[in-house]
């Protein structure tokens, strides 16, 4: 199932070729640690317990202080996750026949759409740095541009190499066509 | 040492409502920016039967407390040698 992408000023005509989240494993990493934040209190609760040096009676200060202190604490820490999920899930570079659109969501109510025509593409190039992006493909794509955005940067997206090529495939294809209409004009209003 | 639970009750109500609210935008804006679709329905209804489930499980902790009485600390004896 493709998620239906809306963008901004998405032509009737346009073609969607691409649409790249983050590689799973930047949301996994960032998941895992609230969850050992989440499980480092729940350990230390878990081993008192068992000692039962001391007990907290319920209704006494410091057991309703441990309970609602808890309480507030894990609502927090599901509530970054499902931030990092949001990061994950709403961060979208969408490559079309005509352009790539750069969608970054950054906090809650911080949304940053940034595009550009392929054909103002200069140059596109991928890394991929470290162990983990090595073993599981996935790195950033770097895409220069004449436009006002100088460079997109696509980060942490799976087969950069991959995106890059059909990104070049793509520019290669438009220039090859600006080329032809170059070489054969169009002659429609010469003839009267 | 003895004093009323009203004040403790008011910060930890305002730092909950506080968090409930926040989770309210987060579910909002997945509405908004993510589409109406399964995949965004599926992850805000797991997001908020979490929420709900932390809430009551703290509420339900807490069923022992007499919120209208007070709280009782023994503080230490500090003795002062003059």
């Amino acid at each position: 199932m493709r998620r239906e992408i809306h963008f901004p000023g998405r032509e009737s005509d346009e073609k969607t070729i691409l649409v790249l989240h983050k590689h799973w494993l930047v949301f996994v990493r960032s998941v895992a640690l609230f969850v050992v934040l989440a499980g480092v209190p729940s350990a230390i609760a878990l081993v008192w317990s068992r000692l039962q040096t001391w007990a907290l009676l319920p209704g006494t200060l410091g057991h309703t202080l441990i309970v609602i202190g808890g309480g507030l604490y894990f609502l927090f820490i599901w509530i970054l996750i499902y931030d990092a999920w949001l990061s994950y899930y709403l961060d979208v570079f969408i490559v079309t026949d005509k352009r790539i659109v750069d969608i970054e969501q950054s906090g809650l109510f911080g949304r940053t759409v940034a595009e550009e025509r392929l054909y103002r593409i200069q140059d596109v190039a991928s890394t991929t740095q470290g162990i983990l992006p090595t073993m599981f493909r996935y790195g950033n794509v770097y895409v220069q541009t004449a436009g006002k955005t100088e460079r997109f940067i696509f980060e942490s997206v799976p087969n950069p190499e991959k995106v890059t090529r059909t990104i070049l495939g793509l520019t290669d294809k438009i220039a090859d066509r600006a080329e032809a209409d170059d070489d054969h004009p169009k002659t429609g209003n010469e003839k009267h | 040492m003895s004093f009323s639970a009203n004040w403790l009750q008011l910060i930890l109500l305002a730092l909950g409502g506080l968090l409930l609210l926040i989770a309210l935008a987060h579910t909002l804006t997945a509405w908004r920016f993510g589409g109406r679709m399964p995949l965004t329905a599926i992850t805000n209804a797991i997001f908020i039967a979490g929420v709900v489930a932390i809430t009551f499980l703290t509420w339900s902790m807490l069923s022992s407390v007499d919120w209208a009485g007070s709280f009782t600390v023994d503080l230490p004896v500090i003795h002062l040698k003059l």
